[in-house]
């Protein structure tokens, strides 16, 4: 027992030392409180009063009293006819009462009202902007069930009024449910950073274990004495690296595809459901939300260069380190850069987001790729086009700091061991001073 | 021509720590020169600036005529380069990476082959070099090394260390392929080591470094005599002493 308790002792201290633990047991107590804020605010933003725009084409009597419940209940702005949809981005949604919505009902048939939600963001932020203008609907809608059928309103089980949903997006109507549409933004949301966040990861650790492991293994000396030129043998770390990260890229491209493939035809089943219903409408494709060709060939471009962005830092965080063990520790320091972004992004979309912090945001070029997949979507080729020039810019400063420490005697005495206490402190003061 | 020529030779690392210290020697083309010191003396910062791998803060360093930092390209074409602590990549086998090393030197198939087959009688590791070098007993790891320092027969060979870690009979293996090639081959060594006895039996002439400075050079006999001493390692006792008095 005592031998035992010995060895989980030192056991437990070894693990308690190793920064890469500490750095996840951080992530996770900053993790969930973060989400837990955002649905926490997502929740607060359905409890907010509905801001709905109410346009009657029918006029009759049942059709008032439900425009008179959703006015007391809700701040409502009546229209004459459907509204301008580039100036409705600010209101929950527009509820329209179709012509014959008093007959249908009067005539104890069921009727239904068209609901139109603008959806404007590609983030999980889209998540609860259908939700309001729907329990709007609901309420108001079991209102009027218990009284166009006589009823008390506790015994309503199905309900006389049906919304059909479009989602207005980008100032034009698509033929989909806003449920459907924020289900598919959702998914795309989070699916995308999250792989990208693993294509890059896995990259990075391929460049900076190569290089640390030269070090390691006590490689590098013989290989820098060999009659070649240096900056060949970082050429060659690179490009070891880049066929690594372009096979990587190609797997996201073809795994993105399939997916979107398969978002597409549920979308499209909706979208001929929903044409059927009111013969009018377009689908997310010809929307324009699939990337055309050259939006993405920039994607893949920006997602090349944002990984030789990366693992050329990777390559001179390798070199620095003694061993691949140092390696990882400097590289869980970088770490903060590429999931900031990978996350940010899950949640909100860079437009939205104040200037400086866009700023920020942007100069990292993890931020790219993700904000490229977005931009590609929508075809917003400036944005891609910004995205190549500014990893262009970066990629080539990276190479050229990794090229000078290649040629230098830094490569080799350049050293960071990570250590306990005030000698890590004291490596790691050291090596960021340099 | 000298083989190498290092003349006031400083190397100050950070801190201002000066690790070798206005150096001074030369080593004449076909001989085996030996470094001898302490550790922490300087031997190997001087080795790995003659090697081109560090650069020199002060002094002048050729080989063959040629400047080790002007020139470091020529240079590296001219040695082979053995580090003290050396490893070979872990999952290459014995024989893929001899040829991985000898690709850099070779022009020619053929002359592939030749250095392949040189390499294989100087590491003598058999059927093993089939094996994963990850598989090796450090004694094999070095004599692989060796041979893959050597297989191009170069000009000089730089060798930290040679037997460092080695039993009786590895060690014994390796100095008799060192000076054999220098017999055969007439090739240059120079060499660092902590080891009396094996400087006294390989090398021609020998410099005692101390923090970082050159305390006595000679042939190994000469130092003998002048030290009245009976071996190298009260001449290495005897120099250090004079020189940490200085």
């Amino acid at each position: 027992m005592e031998h035992l308790v010995n060895i989980v002792k030192k056991e437990l201290i070894e693990l308690l030392r190793d920064p890469k633990l500490i750095a996840g047991l951080i992530l996770t107590l900053v993790m969930f409180p973060a989400m837990g804020g955002f649905f926490g605010f997502i929740a607060e933003e359905q409890r907010e009063t509905a801001q709905i725009i109410v346009v009657d084409l029918d006029g009759g009597d049942v059709a008032q009293r439900f425009l008179a419940y959703l006015s007391q209940n809700y701040t409502v702005n009546v229209y004459k006819s459907e509204p301008d949809y580039s100036a409705i981005k600010d209101y929950d949604g527009v509820i329209i009462i179709p012509e014959g919505f008093t007959k249908n009902l009067t005539s104890g048939e069921k009727a239904s009202v068209i609901v139109e939600v603008p959806v404007s963001s590609i983030s999980l932020s889209a998540i609860g902007k259908p939700g309001k203008v729907y329990r709007a609907i609901s309420e108001a809608s079991k209102m009027l069930t218990a009284y166009v059928w006589k009823i008390p309103e506790e015994y309503v089980g199905g309900y006389a009024v049906q919304p059909v949903g479009y989602t207005i997006f980008k100032g034009r109507k698509v033929n989909v449910s806003p449920e459907m549409f924020v289900g598919f933004i959702a998914s795309f949301a989070s699916t995308v950073p999250m792989v990208l966040f693993i294509v890059v990861l896995s990259t990075v650790q391929i460049a900076v274990t190569s290089m640390a492991l030269e070090k390691e293994s006590k490689t590098l000396e013989m290989l820098l004495t060999q009659p070649i030129r240096r900056i060949t043998i970082l050429e060659a770390k690179l490009l070891g690296a880049v066929i690594v990260s372009v096979i990587n890229a190609l797997i996201f491209f073809v795994g993105m595809s399939i997916y979107m493939g398969q978002v597409m035809s549920l979308s499209e089943s909706t979208a001929s459901t929903a044409t059927t219903m009111t013969g009018q409408g377009i689908s997310i494709a010809q929307l324009g939300l699939m990337p055309t060709p050259l939006s993405l060939l920039l994607l893949v471009v920006v997602i090349i260069l944002s990984l030789v962005s990366f693992m050329s830092i990777a390559v001179v965080i390798g070199a620095a380190a003694e061993d691949v063990r140092s390696a990882q520790t400097l590289l869980g320091l970088l770490m903060p850069v590429i999931f900031v972004p990978a996350f940010g992004m899950m949640f909100t979309d860079l437009p939205d987001l104040p200037a400086a912090i866009q700023a920020v945001l942007l100069a990292i070029p993890f931020t790219h790729p993700v904000v490229a997949t977005k931009a590609a979507f929508l075809n917003d080729l400036p944005m891609l086009a910004l995205s190549v020039a500014y990893l262009i810019a970066f990629s080539a400063i990276a190479i050229y700091v990794a090229t000078k420490l290649f040629a230098s005697e830094r490569l080799l005495t350049f050293r960071f061991k990570w250590g306990k206490g005030e000698k890590g402190r004291k490596n790691l003061k050291g090596f960021l001073k340099r | 021509m000298a083989a190498v020529e290092v003349e006031k030779l400083v190397k100050v690392f950070s801190k201002n720590f000066r690790a070798v210290d206005s150096v001074t020697f030369q080593v004449e083309e076909g001989e085996i020169f030996g470094l001898i010191g302490p550790n922490g003396a300087g031997k190997t910062t001087t080795l790995r600036i003659i090697s081109t791998l560090l650069e020199p803060t002060e002094g002048r360093v050729r080989v063959f005529g040629h400047d080790v930092i002007r020139e470091s390209g020529e240079v590296r074409k001219l040695i082979g380069y053995l580090p003290e602590e050396a490893g070979a990549y872990k999952n290459l086998k014995g024989n893929e990476f001899l040829e991985f090393i000898g690709r850099f030197r070779a022009k020619t198939g053929r002359e592939l082959e030749e250095m392949l087959e040189r390499a294989r009688k100087i590491c003598e590791l058999g059927d093993r070099l089939n094996d994963k070098t990850k598989t090796y007993s450090k004694g094999m790891l070095r004599r692989l090394l060796l041979a893959a320092t050597l297989m191009h027969l170069p000009r000089l060979g730089i060798l930290d260390e040679p037997t460092s870690g080695l039993d009786v009979i590895n060690a014994l293996r390796v100095r008799d392929i060192i000076k054999e090639l220098r017999n055969r081959e007439g090739m240059t060594i120079l060499l660092s080591s902590h080891n009396m006895l094996e400087v006294e039996y390989m090398c021609d002439r020998v410099a005692i470094i101390h923090k970082g400075r050159i305390v006595a050079m000679g042939e190994p006999e000469e130092l003998k005599n002048a030290y009245g001493a009976s071996n190298l390692e009260e001449v290495f006792v005897e120099a250090i002493r004079n020189g940490a008095s200085r």
